[in-house]
């Protein structure tokens, strides 16, 4: 009897065990708010993300192998381009988390970071009338030797103001409690938005 | 751990944000290298390249950096006056297209040529007659870029400056506010009466005394003016003959004001009045025949000849 008790206990631990390991075991309930909460998670997420953390914040993201490691080659253009990036990256919490279900909720943040893409724009746009104007001129460009000074000087320019290229958006995101911890299901629109609009 | 999530897919948004970093150059130049060709003539006495044929109607010529449209036209100057009038609205894509040509390719050449000649000889596609430099010793005279005489005749100068903007001014107040001096001119005229200034046409109530021909006289003329940025008409008034009398100065700034020029100046008229499109004579030269001259002003395509 006390060998089929002790089997019976062995077996309802090792199905216990097994629930939680299993990922996604249903959570009866959960709180919106405080240390435990779906906005804590995602707020210690951003955290990550934003120093840089590789280690913490790619095991906080539900769907992907992420990494947000920050990686910096010295002082050259593009790792100024890279430092503006870093410094820029900024969040806001808005409102309270909302329970989707049992285990999903939603969280409503305003990220802010240095954007790529309008940068690009802004580099290009600059190249391309200084490159117009010399031309017509009577200047002659044959290949990217000869444009190289111009799209480095229009770099340093753009690079006085990195603010101008800032952009505030508003995600949904949608976290999901799993092994006993909230996880953040990331989507592209957000994970473009975390790589500066590189994507 | 990782193996019991939805999905395994990596990504890292660092590596992604680098390679769009370091691949922005490429890009960037690829627009560069897309952009439309710009041709740049250089400003010397050279031909120009040779136009296409094949683009010539009777009445155009378009390529990628010249367009020339021409026409003629009836207008009433009076009730009882009509006269003949031979247009052409030019756009071009780079100042250097607007030029001068002098016979025999120098300044001060005694021995002139027919307009339609020097239009040949240049590979104009459209070219009207200048001011007839060398009829007179004096004369703010610039010419490709070349500052030939800056001798004033107190008269109105009209000056084109290296954007292919017009700019009249009394040619003395010119020299001697450092106006020619200070600015990259590509060509100036001394002929006048300046027709239009800033859209209005300009009504002088004195005898201008500075033309050869008397301005109040119905005369054939010829006149060139800025309609915008690059955007220039050219205009000849048949006269001297039953069907066209030709116009006063003052009705042909009427007439270049009509037309939307912002500003427009009187060149040489009488015989010298000549318009010459695709090497042909386009409006009818009074005096039985085209006058040899000096100089003339002329459009040219910029594309390089194949």
């Amino acid at each position: 009897m006390r060998r089929w008790l002790r089997r019976m206990a062995g077996l309802c631990l090792a199905a216990a065990v097994m629930t939680v390991c299993s990922g996604c075991g249903r959570m009866p309930s959960y709180n919106l708010s405080g240390d435990g909460s779906p906005s804590k998670a995602l707020a210690v997420f951003l955290d990550e993300v934003i120093q840089g953390d590789d280690v913490k914040a790619k095991d906080m993201v539900y769907n992907y192998y992420f990494s947000a490691e920050k990686r910096t080659n010295g002082d050259d253009l593009n790792s100024r381009i890279m430092g503006c990036l870093y410094g820029s990256r900024s969040y806001e919490l808005v409102g309270k988390a909302r329970r989707q279900d049992s285990h999903t909720a939603l969280v409503t943040v305003s990220y802010t970071t240095f954007d790529i893409g309008k940068f690009e724009e802004a580099v290009t746009g600059e190249a391309l009338e200084i490159v117009q104007q010399r031309e017509y001129e009577g200047e002659v460009f044959e290949s990217a030797d000869d444009t190289q000074p111009i799209i480095d000087r229009c770099k340093e320019e753009q690079l006085t103001h990195p603010e101008a290229f800032y952009t505030t958006q508003r995600f949904e995101i949608e976290m999901i409690s799993c092994r006993g911890r909230w996880m953040v299901m990331m989507t592209g629109d957000f994970y473009k938005a975390l790589s500066g609009y590189a994507v | 751990m990782v193996n019991d999530r939805a999905s395994v897919t990596e990504k890292d948004v660092t590596r992604d944000a680098v390679r769009v970093v370091s691949d922005m150059d490429s890009r960037i130049n690829a627009r560069i290298f897309n952009l439309p060709k710009v041709y740049v003539l250089p400003m010397d006495f050279e031909p120009s390249p040779k136009p296409d044929s094949a683009k010539f109607t009777e009445d155009t010529y378009e390529d990628e950096t010249i367009s020339v449209r021409c026409w003629h036209e009836r207008i009433q100057i009076t009730k009882k006056r009509t006269v003949t009038a031979n247009f052409a609205d030019i756009t071009i894509a780079h100042p250097t297209q607007l030029r001068t040509a002098l016979s025999n390719g120098k300044f001060g050449v005694i021995r002139r040529v027919y307009g339609s000649k020097m239009a040949e000889m240049n590979n104009a596609v459209i070219a009207v007659n200048g001011d007839y430099y060398n009829f007179r010793p004096q004369g703010v005279i610039i010419r490709q870029g070349r500052v030939f005489r800056t001798d004033p005749m107190d008269i109105d100068g009209l000056f084109i400056n290296s954007d292919g903007d017009f700019v009249v001014m009394n040619d003395a107040a010119a020299v001697k506010s450092g106006f020619v001096e200070k600015n990259q001119l590509y060509q100036a005229f001394a002929f006048g009466p300046v027709l239009v200034k800033d859209g209005e046409p300009v009504q002088k109530q004195y005898v201008y005394d500075s033309v050869e021909c008397d301005p109040r006289a119905q005369c054939p003329r010829t006149a060139i003016g800025q309609l915008g940025k690059l955007h220039y008409l050219l205009c000849t008034v048949d006269g001297r003959s039953g069907v066209s009398m030709g116009v006063t100065t003052n009705e042909l700034a009427v007439v270049m004001a009509d037309k939307k020029c912002v500003t427009a100046y009187n060149l040489d008229g009488g015989q010298s009045s000549v318009m010459v499109f695709n090497n042909h004579i386009y409006n009818v030269v009074s005096g039985g025949g085209e006058r040899i001259m000096s100089d003339i002003i002329y459009f040219a395509t910029a594309l390089p000849e194949s």
